[in-house]
């Protein structure tokens, strides 16, 4: 009865005081002579009957004291009948090392320390007791240090959509000792995983006082060793995978040094392999190469495409020569063959079929030389002159070389028609026409003037005469090609005439 | 100085006649032809000094004429109205041409050029020229001739590297760095070597696409860098021109 008394007491006791810390981790032992065992980290069951095993080195065994606070968390209870306290002084002890039976007795003193051990791995010891000269032992404890490593039991291949709780799985890898659902046995030291998957490992439980007692490192074989050591429950999850890649796993129980090592082969998928990743260099390679050209071919067709229109359309927007103007001079021509001037006549036709020919001869090209304009309207001008006896100034700054100056070519040509037929026609030989031609920075700057009156009746508006739309319309085509060389086109209609300039932009750089 | 009139519209030749009457009476007209058969036996007959040539004639062309005869102890000045690439020949051989309707001024220039002419015999050598280049336009070596200072020249378009303005001249420049000073300006080559690949890329200067390094936009404008590296300014007009020329 004493007995049970006692053990309820410490059962009272340690109830109070269970406490989850991982730097005194012991179990509390019941027997005859109840005992403390503190180890880092040990099973939590005796094993065949009456052995303790530890996985640490350390190992403290004391006496249960009583009225003393002693925290553990575990509780093993295995006879019911206790020891009385004052029966402690007749009670000797002795550790025995291996198979040496030599070791010395020694009495239970006041100090509940019964012994301080560092145990090699697979080292065993055994605690005896007996009353004071008798051979029959009282109580016999084997405690026995491990050489385990964690031993992997099961693995099952995840892909990365899985959403299942791997909170609960953890929880159950350290409760059983069966596979977990969908877990698949591991045989050996290697782990296959499929391209893109990761891993979900279990550990054979060995009921170790606490969960998180593994110790792993995982390195990619292509990188260095050192990674640091993570700590892990009995279920570990691994996914930092990547395919086509070698891993190794090593694992040991904290703070020991057997190690266990598994390798993680993750297979390639199937552009990692050695042919799609030559076929992709190549396909590479072609597109490299060949888009640039594709897209420069393309880009340069639509710009040419563009360009050519524009082209076209500014050759046929380009003056031709006006039906009136030609029967006039050919008419003017015949007046002076009836009058006998001959020379003056053959003059005129000379000036007339070069007309024909420069008209001929510009009809494909988008620039002349501004002195071919020049000289074109000059002879314009001299068969007009021949009909009506108009005067014609012509100023060029010296500056311009005007055998250098590209020129749209008969883009003057409207403008000095209508300052021919709305200015000085009606004026006689009172009539005056200028053309000026001026250098501005780089600017090239062309006026044709007149001293046509204005009639008030009939304003003469920009827009409405066909030269001038044509003239506009060429100027727009042509700053659609060059846009840096900008035309600007300026009308003014006054009293004493009209004046139209063209500002031709950058134009003698 | 004497000469023969070789052309179909009689009364092309009346008005050429009058006008050599006029204007350049040191000039012998010895006879006229309507067509080049009977021109050819003309200048057989009568050794001119100088023959006004028509080149589009019904049956035989004045160029046709010339192959026949093979021998070419005359100057020739070719009469046309309006033929591009008959004139092209002719330039590129450094010959003489008058446009229809003969304009004085031209007629006098052109028999002054002849009668220099005289004294240096490369006239023979420039006709051969302008044949060989009327019958086989494609030819991989042509010559073209170019009025130099020191007389005509026939020099192989595509070994021209560039040509540059210089006031009324040119400096015609070859690949192997000799320059040779043209008497004509700047553009009447332009026309000359359009069709051996040349581009104007700048109102100075005429450049072989072939001996372009590079292309690229300078400090300011857009340059040519040509195999002598020399540089080449691009005028903003002219840079599309140029790229697609290059492509």
């Amino acid at each position: 009865m004493k007995g049970w008394f006692f053990g309820l007491l410490y059962l009272g006791c340690f109830t109070s005081i269970f406490a989850q810390n991982n730097n005194h981790c012991g179990v509390t032992y019941f027997d005859s002579i109840p005992l403390y065992i503190e180890s880092n980290l040990y099973a939590d069951k005796l094993y065949l009957g009456k052995e303790f095993i530890t996985i640490s080195e350390k190992v403290k065994v004391s006496l249960v004291q009583r009225k003393r606070l002693i925290s553990g968390n575990t509780f093993l209870r295995i006879v019911k009948k206790c020891i009385d306290k004052s029966m402690l002084d007749q009670i000797e002890y002795r550790i025995v090392f291996g198979d040496h039976k030599t070791s010395i007795w020694h009495s239970i003193s006041q100090n509940p320390l019964l012994a301080e051990l560092s145990l090699q791995p697979v080292q065993k010891i055994v605690l005896q007791f007996r009353r004071k000269g008798s051979q029959n032992l009282i109580q016999q404890t084997i405690i026995m240090r491990s050489g385990w490593s964690p031993l992997i039991n099961g693995y099952q291949q995840l892909n990365l959509k899985d959403t299942s709780d791997s909170k609960l799985k953890s929880d159950a890898a350290y409760r059983t000792k069966e596979a977990l659902l969908g877990f698949k046995p591991l045989l050996d030291n290697n782990i296959v995983l499929q391209p893109g998957n990761h891993v979900e490992l279990q550990f054979d439980n060995r009921n170790i006082c606490i969960d998180s007692c593994i110790e792993y490192r995982l390195w990619n074989e292509k990188e260095f060793i050192n990674s640091p050591w993570r700590y892990t429950g009995h279920l570990l999850s691994l996914r930092n995978i990547s395919a086509n890649n070698n891993y190794s796993l090593q694992v040991r129980y904290g703070g020991e040094q057997n190690t266990k090592t598994y390798l993680i082969h993750a297979l390639a998928f199937w552009w990692q392999k050695t042919w799609a990743i030559v076929l992709f260099v190549f396909a590479g390679i072609f597109l490299l190469i060949s888009s640039p050209v594709y897209f420069v071919k393309r880009q340069n067709r639509k710009i040419k495409v563009g360009e050519e229109l524009l082209k076209e359309q500014l050759k046929k927007g380009q003056y031709k020569l006006n039906p009136h103007f030609v029967f006039n001079a050919m008419s003017s021509i015949g007046g002076l063959v009836i009058a006998e001037q001959n020379e003056r006549a053959n003059e005129y036709l000379n000036t007339f079929s070069d007309i024909m020919r420069r008209t001929l001869y510009n009809s494909d090209r988008l620039f002349i030389y501004l002195s071919d304009e020049i000289e074109q309207l000059q002879e314009y001008i001299a068969l007009e002159q021949l009909g009506l006896e108009f005067k014609f100034e012509l100023n060029i700054d010296p500056e311009i070389d005007l055998d250098s100056v590209d020129f749209p070519p008969m883009l003057l040509q409207p403008t000095i028609e209508n300052a021919v037929k709305h200015g000085v026609a009606d004026l006689g030989q009172k009539g005056i026409i200028c053309l000026t031609l001026l250098k501005k920075e780089d600017d090239l700057v062309i006026t044709i003037c007149d001293n046509g009156k204005l009639i008030l009746d009939k304003p003469y508006k920009p827009g409405n005469g066909h030269g001038i739309a044509i003239t506009k319309e060429r100027i727009d085509i042509l700053g659609k090609l060059f846009p840096k060389d900008k035309i600007r086109y300026d009308f003014e209609q006054k009293e004493a005439g009209t004046i139209v300039s063209f500002t031709f932009e950058n134009w003698l750089t | 100085m004497t000469a023969i009139i070789i052309d179909d519209v009689q009364k092309a030749r009346a008005h050429l006649i009058n006008l050599l009457a006029k204007y350049c009476k040191q000039v012998e007209i010895l006879g006229e032809a309507s067509n080049a058969e009977s021109g050819a036996v003309l200048i057989l007959k009568l050794k001119p000094d100088l023959i006004f040539l028509d080149i589009q004639m019904p049956m035989q062309s004045g160029f046709e004429m010339l192959a026949s005869l093979g021998i070419y102890e005359f100057d020739v000045v070719f009469v046309t109205g309006y033929d591009k690439y008959g004139i092209q020949a002719v330039k590129a051989s450094a010959l003489d041409y008058l446009l229809k309707p003969v304009k004085p001024t031209e007629l006098i220039e052109a028999v002054l050029k002849a009668q220099n002419n005289l004294k240096n015999k490369q006239t023979g050598r420039q006709i051969a020229n302008l044949l060989e280049l009327v019958r086989n336009p494609h030819k991989t070596d042509p010559r073209i001739a170019l009025h130099s200072i020191k007389g005509v020249q026939f020099i192989n378009p595509y070994e021209i590297s560039r040509c540059e303005a210089n006031d009324n001249h040119t400096n015609v420049f070859m690949n192997d760095g000799k320059k040779i000073i043209s008497t004509n300006v700047l553009r009447f080559h332009e026309d000359l070597l359009a069709d051996f690949g040349f581009i104007r890329p700048h109102h100075s200067f005429i450049v072989n696409i072939k001996q372009i390094k590079s292309f690229a936009k300078g400090n300011v404008v857009h340059e040519l860098r040509m195999n002598d590296d020399f540089l080449v300014p691009v005028s903003t007009r002219k840079v599309k021109e140029v790229r697609e020329a290059l492509i």
